[in-house]
Parts: C-alpha cells; structure tokens; sequence
C-alpha cells in the first residue's frame, strides 16, 4: 500500500513515457478538454487496447487506495490521485457513449505480441514500478536482519564515502599501508608504530575472517529471489485490480504467457526485422569466435584487420568501431577494441606515445583501489562481508579462482566508489533515493545501500571476474568493469521495465521458447519449471559463469556492437531449444537444471543465428 | 571406429577413469599372465622386462609403459641424454636458434647432477649466487632428488652448505643412483596469473620411437600455487608459494575443491592470447611442441622402442615472464586419479583417446591379412580417431 508521500515520491521516479501518461491524465482535468484530443494523442494504445490505458491506470489506483479513499475526503488525496479519480469517472461517461458501439473486446483475447505495444502498457509499467518498490523494502529489511546475523552494523555503510568528503587526515597514511597488510614477511623492516597499526589492521581481518567462516553462505539476495518475489506479487494483484486485465498467466493467442507484461515488441520475433538489425551477426558474415576457429587465413586475415583498426594513427571513432565489431573481435585484440567502444582512452592507446595522461589515469586508479583496500579491511562494512562471501561463493569456479584476489580488490573498490552512485540514478535495487543520496546523506541513519548504491546479490562478482582475462592490470580491469557496470550489467540485475532489463528479457526468452517449441515449455511445466525461472541466472550474471571465457567474450563482443542486450535473451532461448531433446527425456526437476546448466559444449554464435536468423529451427 | 573385442585387462591399482574406460569397452578382467592389454605402473613394466621374468611379450599383449622409460622421466637422466644430445646436435647442425637468438635446445635451466658435477655447480655457484651482493638479485637453486614424485624431498637453496649434505661420500658410490639429485637455477621470473605461480602439465602420447612417433593431447592444464607468489628469502622456504604439486597444495588452507588449483589449458591459451596478443601465444606454444620433439629426440636412440609398447608422458613445463617455456621434469605414470569433476573427465577422456590411438581394430584378433597390424601398439591410427590428441611428429610419414 502506498502512502501518500510515496505516491508522490513515485510519480517522480517514473520513466520518461510514465511521466507523459501521467501528463496526459492531468490533462483531462482541464475543462476544456475534450475526449477527441485524449484520443489523437495516444492513438495507438487506444485503439489497439481493449480497455484505454488511462482508464487502466485509474482503477488500479482506485482498487489499491480504494479502502483509504472511501475513507478519506477526496480532496485530501494528492493531486494525481484526485486525477484518477475523475479518470474514473470520466471513464464511465466514454463507457456509456461507447457501449452501443461494439466494444467488446474486453473478454477477447489478444494475441501478446502486437505491432504497436512497441510503447508499453501503463498498466505493466505500473505494477513493474510498484513490485519494484516493494522488492526494495524487502531487501532493505532483510539487510537489517543478515546484518544482525554478522554483527555488522548498516550505519558503516557510507563511512567511506563521508570520511573522503571530510577528508580526515588519516585518509592519506592508510594507503600507504596496503603492501604491508598483503605480505605479512617484511614485518622486521618495520618501525615501532608501524607495527603497532599493522597488528591492528591484522586482527580486524582475523575477526572478520573468522566471523565469515562460520556463516559460509550468507546472500542478500538471489537471482531467483526477484523472479519468486515478482511471481508472488504478481499473483496477488489480480485480486485487488480488474482480473481480466491483469493475470499470471492466461491464454493469449494460442499460448500461454507467464505474466503478459507487453514488453515484448513484434520487431523483437521478427526474422526480417531481426536480419536487417543485427545484419552483421547473419551467417552470410563470416564470425570472429566461430569461423576462426576452422579457417586459419580468416583468423590471420581478421587479426590484421583489426590491427589496422586499432593503431593509434586509425582515428575510429566509437560508432565505427561498434559496426566493424559486429562481426566479432579477435582475442587478441579485444582489450584495446573494447577500450574504444566504451570510450576509454587508457585501454587503447598505446603505451609508448602520449600515454603520460592515461597512464596518470590509470595511477589515479590504483591509488583508489588501494585506499579502497585498506578502507575494506580497517572499517569492513556489510557489503564487503557480502561482497567476500560472495567471491568464496561464485568466483571459485575453474575459470575465475585464478583472479580470486585481484576482483576481490576491485569489487572492494567498486563498493566505494560514489562516482557509481551519481551516474545510476535511481535504477539499482536497493538503490539510494533521494534521502540516501550523498548530498543529503544523513549519517546517523543506519540504512543500506552502500556508497555505490548497489545491494550486493549473488553472484554479483561474476560481473568482474571475466575482465582479468583481458588484462592482467587490476586497475585496467576495473576501469572495464565500471564502465560496463554502467552501460549493460545494471540493467540485468535491476527491476524495472526498460528495454534490454531483466524483465523484458525473460519475458522475451519466454514468448521466443513458446512461440517456437510449445512443446519444450509444456514439458518443463510438467515438471514445475518455468521458461522465465530457468534463464534467470544466465540472464542476471550476462552468462558469466556459465558460459566458457570464450565464449562469453564472443557474446559481449555482439552486445557491445549492437549495444542491445537482447541477444542474452536470444542465447538464452536458443540453449533451451538446443537441448529440448536432452530435456524431453528427463522428467526430474533437477535432472533438467543439471541439463540445462551444462554449458561446456555450447557455442554462441551458431546458437544465435539459428534463433535470430531462422524461422524454422527447432531443435 | 570402435574397437571392441573380447579383451582381458590387468590394472596395478584400479582407478575410476582406467576401469570404467577398460568396462565401457566391453573388456574383461584378466589375471596372471592372461592379458591383452596392462596398465602397470612402473615398477610391474620394470619386472615384466627384467631378465629373470625370462618373459616374452605375445603379439597380442600391450603396456603402457618402454623398459627403460626412465632415461626420459628421471630427472638426472633426462638431463644427461638432453645435455649429450645437443652436443651431438650442435657438432652436426651447428647452433638452433630462435629469431630472437635464443638457443632451441636451451630449454632446461642449467642444472647439474649431483653428486656427480659437483665441482662444476660449485664453479657456477660461486659465480652467480655467491658474488652477487644483492639479496634481491641472488639467484636461488632447486635440489630435487632424481627418483620421487610429487614434490617430495624438493629443497630451495641459497646457501652452498645446504647443498653439502647430499654430497656426502656414502652417496658419492653411487653416482647415478636411487639417492642421487638434480639441483637447477630457479626460474625466479615466473610468468604470474592472478600474482600466483603455476606449472603447464601437457600429454604426450608416444607410440614408437624409432621411427618416432608422438601425439599431443589439447586438453593440458595449469597447477596453481595457492599463496601468492614472492621471491624474497622468507617465502622461498613456504611451499605453496613455489610449488605447484597438487599432492602439495592440497594441503594447503587455501586449497579449493571445487576448482583444485587447476585451470584449463583453454583458459591458459585464451588468457595469453588476449593479454600478451596472438603472435606471442603463437610463438610460445611452437616453442612448447619444440621442447618435447627434441626431448623425444634425445632418447630416441637409448630407448629400446619394443612394439608391444607405449607411453603417455606427462610433461610438466614452467613459463616465465617472457613466456619463456621451460621444462621441469617428464613423468611416466601421470597421476590418473582425479582431484575434480573437471579433472575426472579430463583423465577420462584423455585415456579414451589414448586407448582408442593405440589399440587396434577388432583386438585381440591379428588379421594380418586385412589390416597389416602384426602385433603390438597400432600405427596406423586414422585421423579421425585421434580424439583430442594431434600429431606432433611422425617420421614414418615424413619420409
């Protein structure tokens, strides 16, 4: 239930095309408004809709504050709220006009993917925006109770942060003290009070390490837990608002859908549309990561391509780089082709020339991830708790326990880093709203999140682990991973509706699997699994973890080029079909995941040229 | 093709990867001297060989060890043939070298038998570690015995008088013997991944040796030190900071299960390839396939190359900073048992493939009228049977 301050809070927080709708419904209020304008200017939602999202949005205010609202003068609801109210009313006024012609399509079914949902339904958006609320108030207690558990205490979380703002004096003499804590044999060397804080900083690591022990795994969140706790409230809603508008799943176009959240766009399914969008990625390409592999003069002769892309004296530019690397990037070159896409100087120059400023840069880098360190170990907070649980939990994989240290450093870091905070807004879970936010930041408040905003789940240091593999600086590594954290790998661990998030990819994994083996989904729901359940932790972790280095780097190749993290949910639903076979053979839940979480024979890209490219392939 | 016949096999010690592989083939369980096909460890192959078994291989009988496969996998051995080898080589050939000007056959660090060439490692002692007034640049040495395995008796050494208490008179008769050591330069610029040290284990399959023929397996790995790596004197003497041995690290605290401190050579290569680019990965590995063509040419004329045998070496290689590889030492009997779920079907897969090189179609059976196999190891294998092995040399085709 919202309070009317959240509502408030809520408006403002709202995408973009909410804002608009929102506009619009206040709008209507005006007396001069007439009926005929509301509908030329959102034609498309209402003609194609049954019921007009307004109307929509209305009653599912209506039906949530209705027991406040009966209660309550009108006039004492905030002023959208009053609008919803009169939308309701007008609402019937256009019922009653409309009811001689034939508007019945509110029983009718409609098939989920149409042409224009293009733009999504408010009715989605809304309820995304609500669940999203209160999965963060879920978050924020269950960090109160795992932070009880660890004998930890939340008002920790931003010390850093208030402490570099304030800059005690003390900041400066800790960084100094990080090789001193890593190795422990130059203890001789040391003077007197030098060895005096070294013993300090020691024991506070044993305590911690000895506290970790005993809880080995310890999570804020899962994955999954989003996925079961979207599922759970989604499946309350259809109590409170109009059920024929809203349910878990019903019967659209001949098959079902877990929750009908529109986001899915017809351009999305399309083979035609695919092609032309992701043109270089079609089998009449020849692909870096599949067909080097075969053919020796096609690696020689795209290694050399790339080369000459990447000289110093080549001033591509980041959009050209993006259309040459649709095709993939070779291995060997992807550190500096990478570098030029997310627009990081530091990673492509070469090191000889004119390099004194990025090399500076890149100090400036290290010197942080050592304050950063050394911050971690004298003053540990929740999330690095977490954040270390989490690296013995997730990283410890054959890939990743090489670099087990190195993203342990970076992550330390990544927490603290408040730049994180200023460029997320208000997209990550658990994130800092307004009243967390650094400019207001009170720090008698004993709330999460940390500096960086984000809540810490599992498998969060998954993210980072595969940067090592593209360079064996630290510091280059966490430039990297900062900067994708920010372009993609939010968007997969955050609850919302935008293109290419969380949900819109399961959603799209989900209507791709059932639109092309309806069988496949059948089967699983047999045994208690769902399409949209399976994919979540490929999706959340952008596949790091599961899928080989390799191969994970052949899929980010593509994500960058074509900046669209929709091909995760492509791979996705292609590596269900593939092995749709496999899976109709089992009929044992964990059999099926055991299946399905194999991924050590799967090659991307023949994988997403069948999905994306034929229409007819089923496994 | 499969090759299933009504084979009898004998084990040494049953382990899960051979006894599955031998059963999946429909294979039987031999005893005494009824059997077709023995994995034996070495000490069995020496007894089988020996003068007194007064025994004589049948046609149909294959091992998976040479008689003297010790010339290769001891370590004081392997250093004397390589050493004869290249003088041999250069007074023919004159000097390999590299484009960068590095010697090919100088692949071992320099290493000298003990108690043997004791003299000489003094000279070079005194020379390199002694007169270096720098701690930081004083060169350590590395004192392994010639004989054992898995890290044991392996001693880091700074100073001489470390050395002398394996040079004592009652070791001296013997100076080839079960007790004698192998002390070497310590590689002491390590290539590092993850600041931690590793050693390169690869899979060479040796079918022949004259003509020789040999196979490389894809499927190699990284054995991790679990400590970080140092080089400073007070480290040198901690184990998991310098040595990689799994029977080692694994008791260390830091030691993981789940992963075992192995990492894939796949994830080796693409690691190199994509910090150090592909031209040096490139020539890091042709480096790597040269150590092991010319090690097996070294003994290529010492080895008695008998037909009812083969050989799976374990190679164990070091890289340093310049992914310069050196090779360590080569074992005869590679560790079959499995320290992971990856690890299992690496060796599972390893010696499917071995089995499916060396034994012959329809085995047991000759059909000398058919195929040409006479008895022993098969050579003939397709290319379509090799699995994840490839051809590293084969002299029969190159002439």
């Amino acid at each position: 239930m919202l309070s009317h301050g959240e509502y408030l809070q809520f408006i403002e927080e709202s995408e973009e095309f909410w804002r608009a709708r929102l506009a619009a419904k206040e709008e209507i209020l005006k007396p001069q408004y007439k009926i005929s304008t509301l509908s030329r200017k959102l034609p498309s939602i209402l003609d194609s809709h049954m019921t007009d999202p307004i109307r929509d949005v209305g009653s599912r205010y209506m039906s949530i504050v209705r027991s406040e609202a009966q209660n309550k003068e009108t006039s004492i609801l905030p002023p959208s709220l009053r609008a919803g109210l009169a939308i309701e009313k007008r609402k019937k006024k256009i019922e009653a006009n409309k009811s001689s012609s034939s508007v019945t399509s509110k029983s009718t079914s409609l098939p989920l993917v149409t042409p224009s949902s293009t733009l999504l339904t408010p009715s989605s958006h809304y309820f995304i925006s609500l669940i999203s609320r209160k999965l963060n108030n879920v978050l924020e207690k269950r960090a109160q109770d795992v932070s009880k558990q660890l004998r930890i205490p939340l008002i920790r979380e931003n010390e850093y942060l208030m402490k570099k703002r304030r800059a005690l004096p003390e900041d400066s003499a800790d960084s100094a003290d990080k090789k001193t804590l890593k190795s422990k044999s130059s203890k001789s060397s040391l003077s007197g009070s030098e060895q005096d804080e070294e013993e300090l900083y020691e024991e506070a690591y044993d305590a911690i390490i000895v506290r970790e022990q005993e809880l080995s795994e310890c999570f804020l969140y899962q994955p999954n837990d989003i996925y079961d706790f979207f599922v759970e409230e989604m499946k309350d809603i259809p109590h409170k608002a109009d059920s024929s508008m809203f349910r878990v799943t019903k019967e659209q176009g001949g098959f079902t859908t877990i929750f009908n959240l529109d986001l899915v766009s017809f351009d999305e399914l399309d083979v035609d549309c695919l092609s032309s969008r992701f043109k270089g990625l079609h089998p009449s390409c020849r692909q870096c990561g599949d067909d080097d592999k075969e053919l020796g003069w096609f690696a020689e002769y795209s290694h050399r391509q790339f080369s000459s892309y990447l000289t110093s004296s080549s001033r591509m530019t980041e959009f050209e780089m993006r259309e040459k690397m649709q095709s993939g990037v070779p291995h060997g070159q992807r550190k500096k082709a990478w570098g030029r896409v997310l627009n990081i100087p530091s990673l492509y120059q070469s090191t000889s020339s004119s390099s004194s400023r990025y090399s500076a840069f890149l100090d400036s880098v290290n010197t942080f991830l050592d304050e950063a360190f050394v911050n971690s170990i004298t003053h540990p907070t929740l999330t690095d708790t977490l954040i270390r649980m989490d690296i013995r939990a997730c990283v410890t994989n054959e890939f990743y326990f090489v670099f087990e240290s190195e993203i342990s450093d970076v992550m330390c870091a990544l927490v603290r880093d408040d730049e994180l905070l200023m460029c997320l807004k208000k997209d990550s879970l658990g994130m800092g709203k307004g009243k967390y936010s650094h400019h207001t930041y009170d720090h008698t408040s004993s709330t999460l999140p940390p500096s960086c905003s984000i809540l810490p789940f599992k498998g969060i240091s998954l993210f980072f682990a595969p940067f090592f593999f593209l360079t064996s600086n630290t510091a280059e590594a966490y430039v990297l991973g900062k900067e994708m954290y920010l372009r993609y790998f939010h968007r997969l661990h955050t609850f919302n509706s935008i293109k290419g998030g969380y949900l819109h990819l399961i959603e799209l994994t989900d209507v791709l699997v059932k639109t092309k083996n309806r069988q496949l989904s059948e089967s699983l729901r047999e045994m208690k699994l769902e399409v949209p359940e399976l994919v979540t932790p490929w999706i959340v972790s952008g596949f790091s973890g599961y899928l080989r280095p390799e191969e994970y780097f052949v899929l980010w190749d593509r994500v960058l080029a074509f900046d669209s993290t929709l091909l995760l949910a492509y791979l996705s639903a292609a590596v269900l079909l593939s092995k749709s076979k496999t899976i109709s053979q089992f009929h044992n839940e964990s059999d099926v995941r055991c299946v399905t979480g194999d991924f050590s024979t799967i090659s991307v890209i023949p994988l997403l040229q069948n999905i994306m490219f034929d229409d007819e392939w089923v496994q | 093709m499969v090759k299933i016949g009504k084979v009898k096999f004998k084990t040494d010690a049953d382990r899960f990867c051979t006894v599955s592989n031998f059963e999946k083939r429909g294979w039987s369980r031999g005893h005494g001297a009824d059997w077709n096909f023995y994995w034996a460890t070495v000490g069995t192959v020496k007894w089988i060989f020996s003068p007194e078994a007064g025994k004589r291989l049948s046609d149909h009988q294959i091992i998976n060890h040479f008689p003297n496969h010790y010339e290769l996998t001891r370590k004081d051995l392997m250093v004397k043939n390589i050493k004869r080898y290249r003088r041999e080589l250069e007074r023919d050939q004159g000097p390999l070298v590299y484009a960068n000007g590095d010697s090919v056959l100088d692949f071992i660090p320099q290493t000298y038998l003990l108690p043997a060439e004791y003299t000489s490692f003094l000279d070079e002692f005194k020379r390199v570690t002694a007169g270096e007034r720098d701690e930081r640049k004083k060169v350590p040495w590395i004192l392994k015995p010639s004989g054992r395995a898995q890290g044991k008796g392996i001693v880091i050494i700074h100073k001489l008088h470390q050395v002398k208490k394996y040079c004592t008179p009652k070791s001296y008769s013997s100076s080839i013997g079960r007790d004698s050591h192998v002390v070497s330069r310590y590689i002491h610029r390590p290539l590092l991944v993850g600041g931690r040290k590793f050693d390169l284990r690869l899979y060479v399959l040796v079918t022949s040796f004259r003509p020789l023929r040999a196979y490389i397996h894809r499927q190699g790995f990284c054995r991790f030190c679990m400590s970080k790596y140092s080089s400073d004197s007070l480290s040198m003497s901690d184990p998991f900071v310098h040595l990689t041995n799994v029977a080692i690290q694994k008791h260390g605290e830091e030691y993981d299960e789940r992963n075992g401190g192995k990492w894939s050579l796949e994830s080796f290569l693409f690691y190199i390839e994509s910090t150090r680019g592909r031209e040096s990965c490139r020539k890091m590995q042709d480096r790597v396939e040269n150590i092991i063509f010319h090690t097996l040419q070294s003994v290529k004329h010492v080895i008695l190359s008998d037909k009812h045998c083969f050989e799976c070496y374990g190679y164990d290689l070091l890289i340093d900073e310049d992914l310069r590889p050196w090779l360590i030492e080569i074992n005869a009997s590679p560790s079959l048992s499995a320290s992971t779920v990856a690890d299992r079907l690496l060796k599972y897969t390893l010696l499917d493939d071995i089995l499916n090189i060396v034994i012959p179609p329809l085995y047991p059976h000759s059909h000398t009228e058919r195929g040409g196999w006479r008895g022993g190891v098969y050579q003939d294998c397709s290319k379509e049977d090799l699995g994840g092995f490839e051809v590293l040399v084969d002299e029969r085709k190159e002439r």
